[in-house]
């Protein structure tokens, strides 16, 4: 009888303590956290972090989680390399640059790998994330008109050697997206890595000169991540600002009203406020001869 | 109960009698019970409105589809109203029609009370108030708004002038009688000047006959104007050359049919029935029958022509105003406000004071819910319909704040009229004393 109490106790005990303290632990969603490795126009790269969880079958962002980014973290964990402390924001978003003080440890090698790491806390567990790169290279050059050449290459061994194979777009900036410059989506590098093509967007507006913003770009690149470089050329359409707007008409700016109703309005305005002056004025004078009148 | 007509009352009367009858009379008990509703209209707009300037236009029903409601409806009837002083001052007085003059005054205050709430309801209307003075700095001469802002204020100038130079007069006249009273520094303050003099009579007569020329296109303007902010739009229902003549032909006839209504409660109330007499209501029954004819008129011609061609971006609106969701409302303003008085009118025992003065609400109602629908069905049927709004969106009925506003702008324009009343004579005493003298002058 006494094992029984102690044993139904236990389970007792079990369910009050254990079970609930499982369940929450099942509550927890799992976080899923993604880096991004990011270059433009070859300058210091920067690393853009996204968090989500899953929930109800959608991917939210998670906002205000905290993360430690290293450069190849050491073994020890003691925060060496440490890129920076960064917090998602409203987007799951965080990001950062390659600090001054991690020069020398950039240069030190030609492949690196970068460490996201988060503590558990009451809402998603532990996490950590890696990315690994290596240094790369995009050039796009325009000397010859209205082609385009791109040359991808990796570093090594202290110098740069050109990568076959490599998956690339060639496009003009515009407003919203990228428009790529003919009607191939992306080009290959080939053993020279280059990829060469023709400019067929002859119709695309550029600025007063025809100034136009070309893009490369490697996207989702497993060895070098995101890459891009703009460049500008004067291959556009030249932009010519519709003059009008500023000439005189019924939909023109204000002080652009056609002149045939500026007279109108301005003769009939002059004319009856002309009269109302002229009728106060008499007023004026109605007042006069009362006050003078004995 | 013997009635007399005007020309045979008036050689009855002598200058004292007139002056005792028409000078401004104490409000007795109902007078102060209407005063006193008036003001708690007043007051309950003035806190609705208040409501509004803290939580901004979302406390109407006014959306994306709807925005326009019934502050616009509003104020194109204010304006319509506010037309008639130039009617019966102007037009009349040009004409050489001297049976009016009784009703001058009755008119003209309406349309200052009528285009003073015009102005005031279309800052009600706006969202950002405080930012009303931007229509002075950075108005484009282009823009039709600028054009009403500017009829708007030019006619209350020139309506406030045609009430005050013919009151000038009445003036000294009040002020004899209320030494020593409460008003008489008011009277004092407003007319102490006019001594009566031969040169300042014939000053005020010129003055009152270039503002009667004056008013006349002005005042056709101002609702030609206020018919163009939605005709220069490209609407159903407002994409129509007809507007302005439509405008203003209803216009006189809502006008009208106030001062009918004003004729009847200050003859009654006022015992006026020796200078509004039955003949007055005869003869502004006549009036009204030719306004309601050309009205109906424009309206035919309004309508017939879309409807006849139905045109499949116009129909939804179309239908809705003859057999759909504004129907009810639709007949009830063109038979109630339109056609039953103008077949009452007809005849001459409904142009009887009383049944003037049924008319003239009924006329008045009418004018007030065919704004409405001018202004909101169109509103609702868009050429190119909004996509994903809410179903609401799609529907207008006024909130209680919209309401509260609306009725409260439409109190305020009567409390002008009222307070206007008691302070000061509401049939002018010293032009009824000169056209007896004339009268009796021409007799010998």
């Amino acid at each position: 009888m006494i094992i029984n109490k102690i044993g139904s106790g236990a389970i007792a005990l079990l369910l009050c303590g254990v079970w609930p303290a499982g369940s929450h632990a099942q509550d927890k969603p799992s976080m899923s956290v993604s880096l991004t490795y990011n270059t433009i126009n070859n300058n210091i790269p920067y690393l853009v972090l996204s968090a989500k969880v899953k929930t109800d079958g959608k991917f939210r962002p998670v906002k205000g989680q905290a993360f430690d980014l290293y450069l190849d973290k050491d073994s020890s964990g003691k925060g060496a390399n440490l890129i920076g402390k960064i917090t998602t924001n409203e987007q799951g978003l965080a990001g950062a640059t390659i600090p001054p003080t991690l020069e020398a440890a950039w240069k030190a090698n030609t492949a690196h790998t970068f460490v996201a790491t988060s503590a558990a806390n009451k809402d998603v567990d532990a996490s950590n994330t890696e990315i690994s790169i290596s240094k790369a290279r995009l050039v796009i050059d325009t000397a010859a008109d209205k082609n385009v050449k791109a040359v991808v290459s990796e570093y090594k061994n202290g110098a740069w050697v050109p990568v076959k194979g490599v998956e690339l777009k060639l496009a003009v900036k515009r407003q919203g997206a990228d428009l790529p410059i003919s009607e191939e989506q992306s080009y290959t590098t080939d053993s020279l890595g280059q990829v060469t093509a023709e400019f067929k967007r002859l119709d695309v507006p550029g600025d007063e000169k025809g100034n136009i913003v070309l893009v490369g770009k490697i996207e989702d690149n497993d060895q070098y991540g995101n890459m891009r470089v703009e460049q500008s050329v004067n291959w556009g359409k030249k932009f010519v600002v519709d003059q009008n707007f500023f000439h005189r008409a019924l939909w023109a700016s204000r002080f652009h009203s056609p002149f045939w109703l500026v007279f109108m309005a301005y003769s009939i305005i002059v004319g009856v406020w002309g009269t109302v002056i002229y009728l106060i004025f008499m007023l004026v004078k109605i007042k006069k001869l009362g006050k003078h009148h004995k | 109960m013997i009635i007399l007509k005007y020309s045979e009352v008036e050689h009855t009367l002598t200058d004292e009698k007139i002056k005792t009858d028409l000078l401004p009379q104490k409000f007795g008990t109902r007078g102060k019970i209407w005063t006193i509703v008036l003001v708690i209209l007043c007051l309950v707009g003035a806190f609705a409105y208040v409501r509004q300037l803290q939580k901004g236009l979302i406390v109407t029903s006014m959306r994306d589809y709807a925005s326009w409601g019934i502050y616009i409806s509003n104020f194109v009837f204010f304006v319509a109203i506010s037309l008639v002083g130039s009617l019966i001052t102007a037009v009349l007085r040009l004409s050489g029609v001297h049976w009016s003059t009784p009703l001058t005054r009755i008119a003209e205050i309406i349309a200052v009370a009528g285009i003073t709430f015009a102005s005031l309801i279309i800052i009600v209307d706006m969202g950002r108030p405080e930012r009303f003075y931007h229509l002075f700095i950075y108005g484009r001469l282009q823009s039709p708004i600028i054009w009403d802002v500017t009829v708007i204020t030019t006619y209350f100038v020139i309506s406030i002038l045609l009430l005050y130079i013919p009151l000038l007069p009445d003036m000294k006249i009040m002020m004899d009688a209320s030494k020593g009273k409460g008003m008489y520094k008011l009277y004092k303050f407003l007319g102490s000047f006019w001594k009566g003099t031969p040169m300042q009579h014939r000053l005020s007569n010129k003055a009152v006959n270039i503002l009667a020329i004056a008013i006349v296109p002005v005042a056709f303007s101002i609702h030609t104007v206020t018919s163009w902010l939605f005709a220069t739009t490209y609407r159903p229902g407002w994409d129509s050359t007809n507007f302005g003549a439509y405008f203003i032909a209803g216009a006189f006839l809502a006008g009208s049919g106030a001062v009918a209504v004003a004729m009847y409660v200050f003859r009654k109330y006022y015992k006026l029935e020796k200078y509004i007499t039955d003949e007055h209501f005869d003869k502004m029954g006549k009036i009204i029958v030719m306004l309601a004819l050309l009205y109906l008129y424009f309206n035919i011609n309004e309508f017939l022509t879309p409807v006849f061609k139905m045109k499949k971006s116009e129909a939804a609106f179309l239908n809705g105003l003859f057999i759909g969701e504004f129907a009810p409302l639709f007949w009830s303003a063109i038979i109630g406000g339109m056609l039953v008085p103008m077949f009452m009118l007809l005849f001459r025992k409904g142009r009887k004071p009383f049944p003037m003065f049924i008319a003239g609400i009924m006329i008045v109602v009418g004018a007030w819910f065919k704004r409405y629908l001018i202004v909101t069905p169109t509103l609702l049927h868009p050429f190119l319909p909004m996509h994903n709004v809410p179903e609401e969106y799609k529907h207008y009925f006024p909130s209680f704040d919209e309401w509260a506003i609306a009725i409260g702008s439409l109190a305020g324009a009567l409390l002008v009229v009222t307070l206007f009343a008691r302070f000061f004579p509401i049939i002018p005493i010293q032009e009824t004393i000169e056209e007896k003298h004339e009268k009796e002058h021409d007799h010998q």
